[in-house]
């Protein structure tokens, strides 16, 4: 498996629309097995479109996305959440007037067997105790850091075979940020890979084996983690360097 | 002369049971209008057609079955799919093209369901009344004057066991917990591997089934049916279901006990003349100091 996989997911020239107006325009890269590959980018460029590309929501309109082997450029969102790729969208998106379990939950939607459902709820109240204290709890009603974690939490009841996370720092205090990296880390090392694309390029950078830069819908650069933190462009417009 | 007591008694048992035909009907405006925010005009002549399904086959099995209880609940359940079904093909082949467009091609959508089959069981049924021929064993629990029949008291349970078992599909399973997310949040719920059309179908067989229910129930009841006998019954389940909150499930629940039980209190103050009224008098003053009903979160949207 290592040998054929080693690619998880295979971006290959996608074009996606909103209306008439281009969001990507013809972007390219791989995941590998075991990479955390970050996206960055300003407002606009197109992160969360190539995101939601990937797992169905705004499908294509030109180009090929193949995981772990299969061609999914064509099905549907939930037919793709069904093999693993799963898509922990920017802003949490926690259903509200849900109980934290209940959220969780839904994240194993897929599964048939309640017994193993209940059993990855578990998981995720080992690792995420704040969850657990507050499982009764509306989604509504936890701070933006718990959210964040009942997001994440929701995302791992799939069981991914891999990973992708829309800005997860977004509006949170470094603290907590610093948390949410550890967290991340730890999925990866756990053997999940992961695509994270971040606005807090110094949190992503730090995290991540191979980067992609976005700009109005195109990759403009690409290298690895230590190459791009180094590099005077993306220091300039990104890390907020002089 | 009935006593107070007696009154107050006779007239419970009719709020309730009215309640229940507004109640059953008012949770299929309530749950449809919570996932695709339709108001189903057609919904009024769901209850209608049950009514009829029921009818035909009540009438075709009365030779094997008889035409007490045994062949009211096969009429009901047969009611049931037949319409639960009908409810998931329109839902599918005249409101499903339609869930990204404007709002409103959905509504004049609805109002064109309506009409359809409306005008088709008026033409099946040459515009007649037809009269539901029951053997129902009389009688029932008399208190004083009062007799509250078994027909009232199977009815009243009917309509508690259907709640119950709704409540706890909706509370408790994963697709009545993607119900309730789906009415907060599509997209995501896509993510989470749910197929979002097949759940609103889903509840469109749901709602679809409860009215046909009420269908036939009123058949029992009140002994005949027409093919208009579903627009001011709709039109009242649907004040019932903005009362109780519409999109929410107890709500729609509460609103249509509740409107049953007023009415049947306006009925006995003012006379039945003047129980419509009421009823409206009712929605406007909840739109006006509670637009978002007894227990719902979202306001209705201007149309
Ligand atoms: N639903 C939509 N309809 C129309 N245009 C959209 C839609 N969503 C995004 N866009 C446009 O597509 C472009 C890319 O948006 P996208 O959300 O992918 O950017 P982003 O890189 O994630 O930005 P941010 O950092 O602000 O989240 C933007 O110009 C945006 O205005
Ligand atoms: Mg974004």
């Amino acid at each position: 498996m290592s040998e054929m996989h080693d690619i998880v997911l295979k971006v290959e020239a996608i074009e996606t629309y909103y209306g008439k107006i281009a969001a990507l325009r013809g972007i390219s890269f791989d995941v590998r097995d075991k990479q955390i590959v970050t996206l960055l980018g300003s407002n606009g460029a197109g992160k969360s479109t190539t995101l939601k590309t990937i797992s169905g929501l705004t499908p294509a309109n030109m180009g090929k996305i193949t995981f772990l082997g299969e061609d999914i450029t064509k099905l549907p969102a939930h037919e793709i959440v069904q093999r693993g790729l799963i898509h922990v969208p920017e802003g949490r998106r926690i259903f509200k007037d849900l109980t934290v379990t209940e959220n969780l939950e839904l994240g194993a939607f897929t599964l048939k067997d309640d017994k193993e459902r209940q059993r990855r709820i578990k998981d995720v109240f080992e690792r995420f105790p704040r969850l657990g204290e507050r499982k009764k709890q509306l989604g509504g009603t936890l701070s933006g850091g718990e959210q964040q974690m009942l997001a994440v939490g929701r995302g791992l009841m799939a069981g991914p075979k891999l990973l992708l996370l829309d800005e997860p720092s977004m509006g949170l205090a470094p603290l907590i940020v610093a948390e949410i990296a550890n967290i991340i880390r730890q999925l990866n090392d756990e053997g999940i890979p992961i695509l994270l694309v971040e606005q807090n390029s110094k949190m992503a950078l730090g995290l991540a084996d191979y980067g992609y830069v976005l700009d109005t819908g195109n990759i403009v650069l690409e290298g690895s983690g230590d190459q791009l933190k180094s590099d005077e462009k993306v220091i300039k417009a990104y890390l907020g360097g002089e | 002369m009935l006593s107070a007591g007696e009154v107050i008694l006779q007239q419970l048992m009719n709020g309730l049971i009215l309640g229940s035909f507004y109640a059953l009907i008012a949770l299929g405006y309530s749950m449809v209008y919570g996932i695709i925010k339709l108001l189903n005009f057609a919904h009024g002549d769901i209850y209608m057609t049950g009514a009829f399904v029921g009818f035909f086959v009540f009438g075709i099995l009365a030779g094997t079955v008889g035409s007490s209880w045994g062949g009211v609940i096969l009429a009901m359940l047969a009611a049931m799919c037949v319409c639960g079904l009908l409810g998931f093909l329109i839902q599918l082949l005249a409101y499903r093209p339609l869930f990204d467009a404007p709002r409103l091609s959905l509504l004049i959508t609805a109002i064109g369901v309506s009409l359809i089959l409306y005008n088709t069981v008026m033409i099946i049924t040459n515009g007649e009344y037809m009269f539901f021929q029951h053997s129902i064993p009389a009688g029932g629990l008399t208190f004083g004057n009062v007799t509250i029949t078994w027909v009232q008291l199977v009815l009243l349970a009917i309509t508690a066991v259907l709640m119950l078992v709704l409540s706890w599909f909706i509370g408790t399973t994963i697709w009545g917990k993607a119900m309730r997310a789906i009415s907060l949040d599509k997209p995501t719920c896509r993510l989470m591997g749910i197929n979002v059309n097949k759940i609103i179908g889903l509840t469109f067989f749901i709602g679809s089934a409860l009215a046909a229910v009420a269908g036939v129930m009123s058949c029992v009841y009140y002994g005949s049916l027409h093919y208009f006998m579903g627009y001011m019954m709709g039109i009242k389940a649907f004040t019932a279901a903005v009362i109780g909150g519409i999109g929410s499930i107890p709500g729609a629940m509460l609103g249509g006990l509740l409107l049953g039980l007023l009415e049947a209190a306006g009925t006995q103050a003012l006379g039945s003349s003047w129980k419509d009224v009421f009823a409206f008098s009712l929605l406007i003053i909840m739109l006006i100091f509670k637009p978002t009903g007894l227990l719902g979160k979202t306001e209705i949207e201007r149309m």
